[in-house]
């Protein structure tokens, strides 16, 4: 089950998305603010942080949150939530490009949520405010899209941030065999067989970044 | 003393720059001063005939004036570096005719005489006494005329200030009225429709039109009107003028600190009493008129010491009045025992007699002169600093005002932008939510909650005017927003008692220097990517004074990048960036 971060300072908006995340059958945890979430993100390992850019006029705010995770957990995906009518401009350049961005006052479908959430771990940033009928469409009609798991995206997150078995191992506080397993099997659900001379890292990565890896 | 000296006189050098050097309002005093002196000196030459005695005493300075404007041209191109010692040359040389012309029409004798004045004589005499004056007079004109414009500007700053204050109070003012009219006429009433479309609406058709209609709403009218907030000029311009100060209100002014020295006034006595007594009485006057100055000189000087004393606290008038009695009682005592010593030197009694009147006269014209020369100069430099002081209280005034615009407007923006928008937009997921909702308790919680964030939206907009809170103590503003900045960056705050009780006791402080934290906090974790900043908060010669330094990584980009710091502008009185290689330092200061 994919977990999720919520932060957002606004309880109605918060429990709302919360509860909506829930129900599409993701792990979801809320805070009110930047730092108490980050207190969350060691114990939780959320595969997704979804945050508020404007958290108020004091303290850290949503860019500086994200800005935080992309910089200590590059393999977490990131959705900025913002009442801005241009999301990027409001983020003043401060965020990484696979931030992906819903307005507000933009949203006409809960679903759209869950797909920004899956759109940031296939790192296809550019779809997530499209609609779920549309997003489904294009899943339905794709064949080649290749599925793997919350955890194997993690990993090949890791993978893309050019992270070393051992380094995500020490990221994840786990063994470097358990982290050898892991790749292996996502190699495996990526349809990559072992061959000699090939080098399944970077064609990994590769499918990952140029959108071909669904996230279940 | 000697640099001393070639400072004092380059000063000069470039206080007649230019035009200054041949300013021709000189001559509305020297015409009448070398009539007089050719009067004094010359009018034995005609005795009785008084026609004769005027037009010499009237066309010879005319002669001389039209030569000093004819040549004024060659002095003032000589812009600003040694205009002076140009115009002292040319000055003499346009004297030339008008002195040549004295000798031919008097006859006096080329060939040096032992008894009586011969023509060289007369020519240097009579060129040292009107370079002299000329000098005294255009430095007098170039000060006056100078304190004159300064007052004006003076006068002018201060109107500005007046204008500045009105205009913004009633810019301000109109704005937040045009924006409480939007905010009644267009925004409330639709909410307060959405609402009541909210307790109608029962099909799950009718609360996705709705929801709808929220977007739409917050995508248009909210979100226009806070650009519109957000994009406010608050800025006034007034426009100054350079006005002068009047006449009679400069000279005023001048008198009031008009207090020349008795050295200058003994030098400047010298100058023009010497050449008069040569050319009057020959050379055998000379040691007479040094002693009698220099023994004058010593008297009047132990005798003003007593007479500042007494008038220290009295109205200028009465200084300017006691020392020119002082002077002429001096005067008149010195030629007393002069006249006793007459035994000494029989072929001077009749020059001494014509110093009776004209010792005093003389002394009271410089004194007068000296008096202007000098006060127009101290008030030239009252006034630059006077300018220097309006010029910053128009600017603090300016820059209070505007901050008071941009606290409102932060305020209302923050209260659209993010709280009645945000209610909106949550409104909008609700129904959204709603009405997908198939349970019948989930979906009244969640009409329930829709209608409450609209209710709770009305209530903010109807606010939006009212009287803001008082602020929340500042030590647990300070506790709350470093409690939302831990895990990011450590801060550590260094502060004197002093500067937290300055804080507490001034709301408005507190507000702008806990706005400035916030700012240089984002600041150096967002932009320098620093994990530890150091604040420093003090207070240093009437100032608050903040300093915060972080450390920064070569690498990363500046931490100037970010708006924050004109925010900070804004409301402090200064600020500075610092950045080292290894650290950055943003220093803010408040003035109490």
């Amino acid at each position: 089950m994919l977990r999720i971060l919520i932060v957002e300072d606004e309880s109605f908006t918060r429990q709302l998305i919360s509860n909506t995340l829930s129900q599409q059958g993701f792990e979801v945890r809320n805070f009110e603010d930047a730092s108490t979430a980050i207190e969350a993100i060691e114990s939780f390992e959320p595969h997704v942080v979804i945050s508020d850019l404007d958290l108020g006029a004091f303290g850290a705010s949503g860019i500086d949150l994200l800005q935080y995770v992309s910089r200590k957990f590059p393999w977490i995906g990131l959705v900025a939530l913002t009442a801005h009518a241009n999301p990027k401009l409001a983020a003043a350049g401060s965020l990484p490009e696979q931030v992906a961005y819903l307005v507000k006052s933009e949203i006409s479908d809960l679903g759209q949520i869950g797909v920004a959430i899956r759109a940031t771990l296939s790192n296809r940033t550019d779809q997530s405010t499209e609609s779920t009928e549309s997003t489904e469409s294009t899943e339905s009609t794709d064949e080649d899209q290749l599925v793997v798991s919350g955890l194997q995206a993690e990993a090949l997150r890791m993978l893309a941030s050019g992270m070393t078995n051992q380094a995500i191992a020490d990221a994840r506080g786990t063994s470097l065999r358990a982290v050898e397993t892991l790749i292996s099997r996502t190699y495996a659900s990526l349809g990559l067989e072992r061959e000699a001379g090939r080098n399944y890292r970077i064609e990994a990565v590769r499918l990952w970044q140029t959108g071909r890896v669904r996230v279940e | 003393m000697k640099s001393r000296t070639l400072a004092g006189l380059r000063q000069l050098d470039q206080t007649l720059a230019g035009k200054k050097a041949v300013n021709p309002k000189i001559w509305f005093f020297l015409l009448p001063l070398y009539s007089w002196f050719n009067w004094l000196c010359f009018a034995d030459y005609f005795g009785d005939d008084l026609a004769q005695t005027i037009a010499f005493c009237t066309l010879l300075p005319l002669l001389h004036m039209a030569c000093w404007l004819a040549l004024a041209p060659l002095i003032s191109r000589r812009g600003p570096k040694g205009s002076t010692t140009v115009m002292l040359g040319l000055a003499t040389l346009a004297q030339m005719p008008s002195e040549f012309a004295k000798c031919y029409w008097l006859g006096i004798d080329w060939n040096p005489q032992p008894d009586r004045p011969f023509a060289l004589q007369v020519i240097v005499t009579s060129v040292v006494i009107a370079l002299t004056w000329k000098f005294m007079m255009l430095l007098t004109v170039e000060w006056f005329e100078s304190s004159r414009a300064r007052l004006g500007r003076l006068r002018a700053v201060r109107n500005e200030l007046a204008q500045i204050r009105t205009q913004l109070n009633s810019r301000l003012s109109t704005d937040l009225q045009l924006l409480r009219a939007q905010i009644a006429e267009s925004l409330t009433p639709t909410v307060e429709r959405l609402r009541a479309r909210l307790e109608g609406a029962t099909s799950s058709q009718n609360l996705l039109a709705l929801a709808g209609d929220i977007r739409s709403f917050c995508d248009r009218e909210v979100r226009s009107l806070s650009h519109q907030i957000s994009s406010g000029d608050d800025g006034a311009r007034t426009q100054m003028s350079d006005g002068r100060q009047g006449l009679l209100a400069t000279s005023a002014a001048v008198f009031r600190l008009g207090n020349s020295s008795v050295e200058f006034v003994a030098a400047m006595l010298l100058l023009v009493a010497a050449p008069y007594a040569i050319n009057v009485a020959g050379y055998q006057t000379l040691p007479l008129v040094v002693i009698g100055i220099g023994l004058g000189y010593l008297v009047v000087r132990f005798v003003d010491r007593g007479r500042r004393r007494l008038v220290a606290n009295a109205p200028a008038v009465v200084g300017f009045i006691t020392g020119i009695l002082m002077l002429a009682g001096v005067s008149e005592l010195g030629l007393l025992a002069v006249r006793m010593l007459e035994p000494l030197y029989p072929q001077l009694v009749g020059f001494i007699e014509q110093l009776w009147l004209l010792l005093p006269l003389m002394l009271v014209f410089i004194w007068v002169v000296a008096g202007w020369t000098f006060g127009a100069r101290e008030l030239l430099r009252e006034s630059e600093v006077e300018l220097a002081e309006s010029n910053q209280a128009v600017e603090l005034e300016n820059r209070r005002l505007r901050q008071q615009a941009a606290a409102a407007r932060a305020r209302l923006y923050r209260l659209l932008h993010g709280s009645v928008q945000g209610r909106l937009a949550a409104v909008s997921l609700a129904l959204t939510a709603l009405a997908n909702e198939e349970t019948p308790a989930r979906s009244a919680e969640l009409l329930e909650q829709a209608q409450q964030q609209l209710a709770a939206a009305e209530r903010e907009l109807a606010g939006a005017f009212d009287a803001q809170p008082g602020v929340v103590g500042v030590d647990e503003q300070w506790s709350e927003l470093q409690s939302r900045w831990r895990n990011l960056i450590a801060i550590s705050l260094t502060t004197s008692p002093e500067a937290w009780q300055a804080l507490g006791a001034n709301a408005d402080l507190a507000r702008e220097v806990l706005a400035a934290l916030q700012e240089g906090i984002t600041n150096a974790y967002r932009h320098a990517r620093a994990d530890r900043l150091e604040i420093e908060l003090g207070i240093e010669d009437d100032e608050l004074r903040l300093v915060m330094t972080n450390p920064v990584d070569d690498q990363q980009a500046a931490s100037t990048e970010g708006t924050g710091l004109d925010g900070i502008a804004l409301s402090a009185s200064t600020v500075k960036f610092d950045r080292g290689q290894d650290f950055a330092t943003l220093t803010a200061t408040w003035k109490f």
